[in-house]
């Protein structure tokens, strides 16, 4: 079970936010992860090890190979986190609720009573 | 009545978003549908719209646009597949006009006792799909929410 204090400090970082990103798209590699971004490859592996640590990502031994990949639970979890918030849909809106207060009342029902559904 | 915001991942495939509005469902379609509407509500702080096309018919397509923190413009559009107003629409969301990014997007608003409830299905192709959304929303929006963060109490 992804520790999600962790996860959710995981995500601080840009960078952390786009590899994760990035695995979304597919597992891959450190060599793949560094090509995108200006910075070296045992940078990536710092921010691979706390996105591992916080349960986002695993990693797949193959050979000599080690590509990272997101773990799918972990995504499902930090999606119930991030729900707790809901700023950024529920602000847009409330936002929506102000322009509906603005709107002139309805000339007419626009319902009849026997398609009204009871609360 | 409340006006909470409920999302949920359903299956593999679906985000799910209700919400309830104090205001009739033929209110809620204008607000939705209606540009020089929806340019009041969509434009993020700091992020006003930079085009907003909407033709709600089936046939039609719509148009959101925005310009980004770096100057750079963002944009959802697609086709409108089916529309029955005041209740419901059916459309396809590309982002940035990528056809590999597109979530089929089902908007059905019922007439409450006080009001309208709205319940919108975001349905991706597969749940890898989703999970990409999922992410590139984290990476776009969390800057934000990270902002607003600062200023809400948790408990």
């Amino acid at each position: 079970m992804p520790d999600l204090d962790a996860s959710f400090a995981a995500l601080a970082d840009p960078t952390r936010r786009a590899i994760l990103a990035r695995l979304a798209d597919g597992e891959a590699t450190v060599q793949d992860l560094a090509r995108p971004f200006a910075i070296s490859q045992p940078a990536i592996s710092r921010h691979l090890k706390v996105l591992e640590e916080a349960g986002l990502i695993e990693t797949r031994i193959e050979g000599t190979s080690r590509p990272r990949r997101l773990r799918p639970d972990a995504m499902a979890q930090l999606w119930d986190w991030l729900g707790q918030y809901r700023a950024l849909w529920e602000a847009q809106f409330q936002r929506l609720d102000a322009v509906l207060d603005s709107l002139p009342p309805d000339l007419a029902p626009d319902l009849a009573p026997s398609e009204r559904t009871p609360q | 009545m409340t006006t909470q915001l409920q999302t949920v991942l359903d299956g593999d495939t679906d985000i799910i978003l209700r919400r309830d509005f104090s205001h009739s469902p033929a209110k809620v379609w204008r607000a939705l549908t209606e540009p020089a509407l929806i340019r009041q509500w969509m434009a993020v702080e700091g992020h006003p719209m930079t085009r907003c096309d909407f033709d709600p018919r089936p046939g039609g397509t719509f148009h959101f646009e925005w310009e980004g923190p770096d100057g750079n413009s963002f944009f959802f559009s697609g086709p409108v597949l089916d529309v029955r107003a005041p209740h419901h629409i059916t459309h396809v969301e590309h982002f940035n006009g990528d056809p590999a990014m597109a979530a089929r997007i089902t908007t059905d608003l019922a007439a409450t006792g006080t009001g309208a409830r709205m319940t919108m299905v975001m349905r991706y192709e597969n749940a890898e799909a989703r999970a990409a959304a999922i992410a590139s929303g984290m990476t776009d929006g969390m800057d934000e929410v990270y902002a607003r963060l600062d200023g809400l109490k948790i408990d």
